[in-house]
């Protein structure tokens, strides 16, 4: 009965946190609305909220979900949307587009996830496929900024190593859950040296951490988790003393005024973005943070620091830490050790991923090309941000089946014992 | 399965740190730097609202307006031609020739981003076109007219070059600050001059100190209460090179200035410097007269502060003077042998109470001493980029402490009044 109790009282919590979520959108875009005077603003005040509560509301209808896991990812998502109708609204469209698909190919994962069992058969599947997948971009790839990392296909655009995320992480907790170290790892090496050959540097460094923490994760060795640090370290190293575009960065990221005009002009407008927000912002809608120029993708946390300020940031930074703990909460509650590993590595992923982009937008890190989580523009981002939650989501309604299964033991037992 | 949720649980607290640490720089980084980034003169941000916004006035410690708006939304000067070319390199001017002075490196109180949501929608209600804050600055204008025109007149006529700081050593105010050679705000022509007029000498020329650097000899001589008798010369042979860059790093140098009112480039003292060879030692006027008040203090270094208070257009007040420390450097007992080091050193000819040291390095002359009374707890460094004897600068010192002297309203005397 108490259970039951705080379950209602939870689920009560959760509704209300969705009507407030689905409030501050939809009074946020009618401002943009009346501001431009548009009908885009006022269909988005609708259809956002919309939204919203379709997907924190159908998905539990299928399957048993973390509905606080589900608010916070549709919070991000409209919060991109949010942003890029003020700054591009042309991108706010086809973003709200992939939002919608988005929490489709969130109930495939879940489903997936579901029938996987021990993840074997499928991972054997998906080896190959993520092989072609990363290789893909070297044989018919075009560059941006500097990395060769997209492909085209009948007109859409993609980034092969955003689906490979999540093809990794099953690959990895499959054959890591087994200790088949010989499989797992040389397809790690594998994938890091074509993204290596890419240049898409950012993105190696995730599928490094991860690959790192997940093998801690199942193993339990310091001395690994030491050495592999102590790899990358040197690695990192090497990379500085060999490569000249490498060395620039560094020296950006040490002092992006020496060279404001070229290579430091982003982290400039960055910082400058930041520091005229202050604490509190200058207001949706105003401000200048389009002179970042790449205001869309990387920087879009500056963009919310200079509009909504630097509470607010914070308060985004703090549902990142609640979606970290959500996961990791599902990734202990799990009772297999696959299921463990894969909803633990999907957690790191968007963690590491949140740490690398803002410590870049800040200046703790050198910046790397990645997004922002669920934020940020770009399909083939948003779907794979969203195929991670959906492998959360499917560990997680395994183990509410599990516990489900418990409960229904139990009451057969008591039942028996009567 | 129970070690690995430990291991999920290890994995969460350390992405758990790691958003701390983004927390934590991005506040610490924020709060030092962020007035940095904002008055950057290439940010848009400011720059548009200037079109929107009246600028606030800028006045000196006695109420004096060093710069307004008129009807017609121009920014004006002071009347006098004199005292508009003494102040200049302190307030800049609308067209940001001055790096980092009020008009820019305050702008954020100047262009009334630092008002409050109400008082924004209160300009909103009126209709009346929004003002910035007031900004009331602890120099004196009538003081730092006639250090100008003492500087002026101890240099070279016809190419005046050099600087010189007044602070109070008890509270580390800024009394004055000027630079030659100098250019009026209101006549864009005279920057074409020699010398780098729109420069700053006074926080952003780097000298070689030579007899300024008497302090830092004088503190490590006396470490070991060996005796400060002889020249500057013979202390420097008593001296190693270890313990005088040890005390020049107690002193500041090396030390990156993020002061909240100035920004002051940083000193520099190389690794290896032999006592007999400081030509590479490099210091800022404003750092010097720093280590001079820091003597006179009791070996507290006091952070150099121009802002008396900040008043926003309703009469709101956003900021009022408060002193900082910056640093204990030495003991009281160190530092009164230092004084005592120092009054053995003072030239004739300076009124009573007054300690110092004059000289020249290279191709300067330089003065730099302080008023020990507690009535009138001034420092000042003067430099002149002028070769020949020491009296070049001592001579422009002994008419500005003469200058002080008659007046015995000191604007150090009256800050409780403030």
């Amino acid at each position: 009965m108490r259970r039951n109790r705080k379950e209602d009282k939870a689920r009560r919590a959760g509704k209300g946190l969705v009507w407030a979520v689905m409030l501050f959108f939809f009074s946020a875009f009618l401002l943009l609305g009346l501001r431009d005077m548009a009908y885009q603003g006022f269909l988005l005040a609708v259809t956002v909220p919309a939204m919203i509560w379709l997907g924190s509301n159908v998905l539990p209808l299928l399957f048993p979900s973390d509905r606080l896991l589900l608010s916070l990812t549709n919070f991000l998502c409209a919060l991109g949307v949010l942003v890029l109708y003020d700054t591009s609204p042309s991108d706010a469209y086809s973003q709200m587009a992939f939002y919608g698909i988005g929490i489709a190919a969130m109930g495939v994962c879940i489903w997936v996830v579901r029938l996987s069992g021990s993840g074997r058969r499928l991972s054997r599947m998906l080896i190959p496929l993520s092989l072609l997948l990363l290789s893909l971009p070297l044989l018919m790839g075009t560059e941006i900024n500097g990395a060769r990392n997209w492909i085209r296909v009948a007109g859409v655009s993609f980034q092969p190593s955003e689906a490979v995320k999540i093809l990794m992480l099953i690959v990895l907790a499959a054959f890591m859950s087994r200790r088949r170290f010989w499989i797992w790892f040389p397809f790690a090496v594998v994938c890091l040296g074509l993204l290596m050959l890419q240049k898409d540097l950012g993105t190696a460094l995730l599928y490094y951490g991860v690959a790192l923490l997940m093998y801690f994760a199942s193993c339990g060795s310091f001395a690994v988790l030491g050495a592999g640090l102590a790899g990358g370290a040197g690695a990192a190293f090497l990379g500085y003393r060999m490569f000249a575009h490498v060395r620039r960065r560094v020296a950006v990221w040490r002092n992006p005024w020496a060279d404001y005009e070229n290579a430091g002009y982003q982290i400039a407008q960055g910082l400058m973005a930041i520091a005229s927000g202050g604490l509190l912002g200058v207001g949706l809608g105003l401000g200048d943070p389009t002179r970042i120029p790449e205001y869309r993708n990387d920087f879009i946390f500056a963009v919310i620091c200079e509009q909504f300020g630097l509470i607010f940031a914070v308060c985004v930074l703090a549902m990142y830490v609640a979606l970290v703990w959500r996961g990791a909460t599902v990734a202990m509650a799990a009772r297999r050790s696959f299921h463990g590993l894969l909803a633990m590595g999907a957690t790191l992923m968007l963690g590491l991923q949140t740490f690398v982009i803002i410590g870049g937008v800040i200046k703790l890190i050198p910046l790397t090309g990645v997004t922002l989580p669920f934020v940020s523009y770009g399909g083939s981002s948003l779907l794979s941000s969203m195929c991670l939650i959906g492998l959360i989501q499917g560990v997680s309604s395994l183990n509410e089946d599990d516990l489900r299964e418990d409960a229904r033991l139990a009451y057969l037992g008591e039942g028996a014992g009567l | 399965m129970k070690r690995q949720r430990i291991r999920y649980k290890l994995l969460a607290l350390l992405v758990f740190a790691l958003f701390g640490g983004l927390v934590v720089y991005g506040g610490y980084t924020y709060l030092t730097n962020g007035s940095r980034w904002f008055a950057y003169s290439k940010n848009s941000r400011v720059s548009s609202q200037k079109q929107s916004v009246i600028a606030g006035d800028i006045l000196d410690r006695d109420g004096t307006v060093l710069a307004t708006t008129d009807a017609d939304g121009a920014r004006v000067y002071q009347a006098d031609e004199a005292a508009r070319r003494a102040m200049v390199h302190l307030l800049g001017d609308t067209a940001n020739h001055v790096a980092n002075a009020v008009e820019s490196f305050q702008s954020s109180y100047l262009y009334g981003f630092r008002a409050t949501l109400w008082e924004r929608i209160a300009d909103l209600r009126s209709g009346e076109a929004r003002r910035g804050d007031t900004v009331q600055l602890n120099v004196s204008a009538p003081l730092t007219t006639a250090l100008s025109e003492a500087l002026r007149q101890a240099c070279d006529p016809e190419d005046p070059r050099g600087a010189a700081v007044v602070m109070n050593w008890q509270t580390g105010e800024i009394l004055a600050a000027v630079s030659l050679p100098s250019f009026d705000p209101n006549d864009p022509q005279d920057l074409r001059g020699a010398g780098a007029p729109a420069l700053n000498r006074a926080v952003q020329g780097v000298y070689s100190p030579g007899p300024a650097l008497a302090p830092v000899i004088l503190a490590a001589l006396s470490e070991n209460g060996e005796s400060a008798g002889g020249t500057l010369g013979d202390m420097l042979g008593r001296v190693s090179a270890e313990r005088l860059r040890a005390w020049a790093e107690r002193f500041g140098f090396g030390d990156n200035f993020l002061f909240r009112d100035l920004v002051v480039l940083n000193s520099t003292y190389p690794a290896g410097t032999a006592p007999q060879e400081l030509s590479g030692v490099r210091a800022t006027p404003v750092h010097l007269c720093m280590t001079a008040a820091a003597v006179a203090n009791g070996g507290l270094m006091m952070e150099p502060r121009l802002l008396l208070r900040v008043t926003g257009p309703g009469g709101a007040q956003r900021l009022s003077f408060t002193a900082a420390e910056y640093r204990w450097v030495m003991t009281p007992e160190e530092a009164a042998r230092v004084c005592e080091g120092l009054r053995a050193l003072t030239p004739a000819g300076l009124p009573d109470g007054v300690i110092g040291i004059a000289g020249p390095s290279g191709a300067d002359s330089w003065f730099l001493g302080c008023m020990t009374a507690d009535d009138m707890p001034l420092a000042l460094c003067l430099v002149a980029e002028q070769e020949g004897d020491r009296d070049t600068a001592l001579s422009a010192a002994r008419q500005i402490f003469a200058w002080m002297a008659e007046r015995e309203a000191a604007p150090a005397m009256d800050i409780a009044g403030k």
